[in-house]
């Protein structure tokens, strides 16, 4: 057995969570400044230079907001609920890889673990949802876990496309794979499943046009309506870096990870990192410009269009891989 | 190396914790927790003695196991919603009618 | 600093983490089913399976550990949350529903159990565990799965497909009677 060393593998542990940590707070800024702009408005300007020190102000006003427990919420569950989420959506960082060297886990079956760990941050909605024991809280969570649920087939489905072209789970692999394919991205080839998993991101992480979950004219906030000060913040960095993680799938799946047109010397995430920016664009883009779902319209949506495309994207897949041999 | 039979006892004890939620408690939906435990029991013990033999039958065993037991949900968890549509419990001995 | 682990501490670490599990797990599936309130049951069950899943990434098995994430977290104890969110059962009248004897025989059941098999564990004279460990790779399982399980994994697939219309017509048939 090799010996393990720990001091490298706790850098890159607080390197990588801080980083990913950095960028959740800056996307907000850029979330308000798209959408801002979209909209003919400035965004923030106040603090600091064009606004720069927003999210720092924001995070200091959360951490020091007062911590209000309903007094009929089940304690327990209303604790660990928020922690469930970011511990499940913080794990996924784990086995992604940056660039050719920098993975923390390359595990053989990286693309399972993210299934995996994002249907265990769903089940901490639900139990927020179950243990704040209010009414906007259980219908958020309620929704969320039907949303999460049904669209996590869809878009497990559209990536099956991808495994069979690559024929692994290897996140590293896969991106390899893709580098040595005919167009250099999934995309092309697999664009059926590229665009059944560009919706199902969507309603994966409770983005607009899907965000029943927690729509404010209706739900108030939905599952996070009784949270407040650091435990709303926990799940708002969770559904950031669930937007991270799923943007970085679609990059290691389908737009060709860390390979780009020409290598860029001494940073060799660049691309990685620049289409990581260009999902989250298309995620403010999207809410800035489409009104949400109804409820039906979103399980319709999700059960008898996505799933039925995306089997047939699969069998299309084989089809294609059997004449080309 | 663990020994397998830790793997075997632990599986014996979640059986047994299985068994007991069942007997014991008459809320439908315990009972079927009780019944997710103790098929976990029995993967626990397919997965060590695969692990051991160097035999991927078991772990195949498991997956079929677990698709079973998908099943099961699905079926048990819409009786028990049905059931309470129009009992309005989920107490197995309160759904005493075919009692004479 | 060089916080650099020799590897003969390696194995010990990894007992630990085995213990670890293995309490986890036990706690998981005590608080299932002693629990008062069932979402906490369920979340007792969700703790025991993701005890489960590590032991079984301990047992060189990494995929039939994700799949059980996959589908007994992801699927059967969230389909169980919604069973629980759909009926709302009063759970105010959990604590006093256990019928005299029940209890002290099923106390008394489970512990013959648990003695006899894990006595049997114990006791039986174990071949020792083969040299090479097998890689439980996705590959090896997928090859199995559609060469000499094929047919039982076409029956499973009926199965399922079995369950799914059998439970939206249980589950539905009692919201057409509501309705009308």
């Amino acid at each position: 057995m090799a010996e393990i060393n720990f001091t490298k593998l706790l850098v890159h542990l607080v390197v990588l969570v801080d980083v990913v940590l950095l960028h959740v707070a800056y996307a907000t800024y850029f979330e308000r400044k798209v959408i801002g702009h979209m909209q003919m408005r400035m965004g923030p300007t106040r603090v600091g230079p064009m606004g720069l020190l927003q999210p720092i102000a924001d995070g200091i006003k959360l951490f020091f907001k007062e911590d209000i427990i309903p007094a009929a919420a089940d304690r327990p569950l209303f604790y660990a609920a928020p922690i469930i989420c970011l511990v499940a959506m913080l794990s996924c960082l784990a086995v992604l890889p940056f660039d050719p060297n920098h993975v923390l886990a390359d595990l053989n079956i990286g693309l399972i673990f993210i299934f995996a760990m994002s249907s265990l941050a769903s089940y901490g909605v639900v139990l927020a949802g179950w243990a704040s024991n209010s009414k906007y809280s259980f219908l958020g969570g309620m929704r969320s876990m039907s949303q999460v649920i049904s669209y996590e087939i869809a878009m497990g489905l559209s990536l099956v496309g991808v495994m069979m072209m690559t024929g692994s789970l290897n996140l590293g692999q896969i991106v390899a794979a893709q580098a040595a394919s005919p167009f250099g991205i999934y995309a092309i080839p697999q664009f059926i499943g590229f665009f059944v998993f560009v919706v199902s991101m969507l309603a994966e992480t409770n983005r607009v046009p899907f965000d029943l979950p927690e729509a404010e004219t209706e739900l108030v906030a939905g599952y996070c309506t009784e949270y407040s000060g650091i435990r709303f913040s926990l799940f708002f960095m969770a559904e950031y870096i669930g937007m991270i993680v799923m943007a970085s799938i679609g990059t290691i799946c389908f737009l060709g990870g860390w390979n780009g047109p020409f290598t860029v010397p001494y940073v060799p995430f660049f691309w990685f990192l620049l289409k990581i920016y260009a999902i989250m664009f298309f995620f403010f883009w999207v809410r800035a410009t489409l009104p949400r779902y109804r409820y039906d319209q979103l399980m319709d949506l999700g059960w008898k269009f996505l799933i039925p495309l995306a089997l047939a994207n699969i069998l299309l897949t084989g089809l294609m891989k059997t004449v080309l041999e | 190396m663990i020994p397998v039979s830790w793997y075997l006892t632990l599986a014996a004890i979640l059986f047994s914790i299985g068994v007991y939620g069942f007997l014991a408690r008459r809320n439908v939906i315990i009972m079927f927790l009780s019944i997710e435990l103790m098929l976990n029991a029995a993967n626990l013990n397919l997965v060590a003695v695969s692990h051991y033999l160097t035999d991927l039958r078991g772990q195949i065993l498991t997956f079929f196991i677990i698709a079973v037991a998908a099943a099961e949900a699905a079926i048990g968890l819409g009786i028990v919603v049905a059931l309470f549509r129009n009992k309005a419990t989920v107490y197995a001995d309160e759904i005493a009618q075919m009692k004479g | 600093m060089n916080l650099s682990i020799s590897p003969e501490a390696v194995p010990l670490i990894r007992e630990g983490i085995f213990v670890g599990l293995i309490i986890v797990t036990v706690f998981g599936a005590l608080l299932a089913t002693l629990a008062k309130r069932m979402t906490r049951a369920v979340l007792g069950l969700v703790v025991c399976f993701l005890g489960i899943a590590g032991i079984y990434y301990f047992l060189n098995s990494p995929f039939v550990a994700l799949m059980q994430l996959l589908i007994y977290v992801g699927a059967v104890a969230v389909t169980i949350c919604f069973a629980i969110m759909l009926a709302e059962p009063d759970e105010r009248k959990l604590a006093a529903k256990t019928p005299g004897m029940a209890g002290p025989l099923a106390v008394l059941l489970g512990a013959t159990v648990t003695w006899v098999l894990a006595g049997t564990a114990i006791k039986a004279e174990w071949m020792a565990p083969a040299v090479k460990i097998n890689e439980g790779s996705v590959k090896d399982v997928g090859v199995s799965l559609l060469t000499t399980y094929s047919m039982v994994f076409e029956l499973v697939s009926i199965v399922l497909l079995i369950a799914i219309l059998g439970s939206l017509v249980i589950a539905r048939s009692g919201r057409d009677k509501a309705e009308c």
